[in-house]
């Protein structure tokens, strides 16, 4: 998949994945892998910031945990976020349903 | 600690491989180094995760460390990618730094420029401390954090 293809919508993704629960930032990654049936294959490394990003908006929170004598920064949705994330659907929904439309192979009405 | 862990189960070739990836990445990060410890502190986490993922998928720790490097993108573009949030991060601690020193810096200069003989009570306790010394101290004290590798 073509990156360009995913700015602007990486945020909105990273906001569905935290959803259903707190998640720390490589799970978060691995969700948007498997989520996408690898086709969103980001370097792992480059969404972190993303979720730096996120938390500084105010649209998630982190904290750090220990797990098995392991740092561990964990993240969750704030209400902000929650409401960025169905913002970023609406939007989506109707955006997409006029890509489709426009894209869909059909025979053009003839213009004569 | 999970190093350990995977050092001791598996020898010492992932341990060194990862160690070695995240030193090149600590190199060139650039920013307040609170936040660049978090981000160090964050990234080992991530990558000990997905060196022990490929470990439990049956690859060989050797194998499973590299494809979780590869997976992870060079040190470059990584430190790249961060460089917006890191470059962010410097700025606020930066003006909030002026904030919260400007107006002592500000009262100084006043006192230089102003030598009156309206000095009394505080503003004479002011006026006993040897003004350009101080201000020279603040300036060197400014210097380190105005360097974005600080």
């Amino acid at each position: 998949m073509r990156p360009e293809l995913l700015k602007g919508h990486l945020d909105a993704l990273l906001l569905a994945v935290l959803e259903p629960g707190p998640q720390h930032g490589y799970a978060v990654i691995e969700s948007l892998r498997s989520g996408s049936g690898g086709a969103l294959d980001l370097p792992t490394g480059t969404v972190y910031p993303a979720l730096h990003r996120l938390e500084r908006a105010g649209l998630i929170a982190s904290d750090w945990q220990t797990v098995g004598g392991r740092r561990r920064r964990a993240y969750h949705l704030t209400p902000a976020g929650q409401i960025a994330l169905s913002e970023q659907r609406a939007l989506w929904d109707k955006f997409s349903t006029a890509v489709t439309a426009l894209l869909k192979r059909r025979t053009w009405p003839a213009t004569a | 600690m999970a190093s350990d862990r995977l050092a001791t189960s598996t020898g010492t070739r992932p341990k060194d491989a990862l160690a070695a990836y995240l030193s090149d990445l600590a190199a060139q990060l650039h920013g307040p180094r609170r936040r660049r410890e978090a981000i160090f502190t964050e990234l080992r986490d991530g990558l000990e995760q997905a060196t022990e993922d490929r470990i439990a998928t049956g690859l060989a720790p050797d194998q499973a460390a590299a494809a979780a490097i590869s997976q992870f993108g060079s040190p470059g573009a990584v430190a790249d990618a961060f460089a917006g949030e890191l470059t962010t991060a410097y700025a606020r601690r930066t003006i909030a730094w002026f904030i919260a020193t400007g107006p002592l810096v500000g009262i100084w200069w006043l006192l230089l420029l102003h030598p009156g003989p309206w000095r009394t009570g505080l503003i004479a306790f002011l006026a006993a401390i040897p003004v350009i010394p101080l201000i020279i101290a603040a300036i060197a004290t400014a210097g380190p954090s105005l360097r974005p590798g600080a």
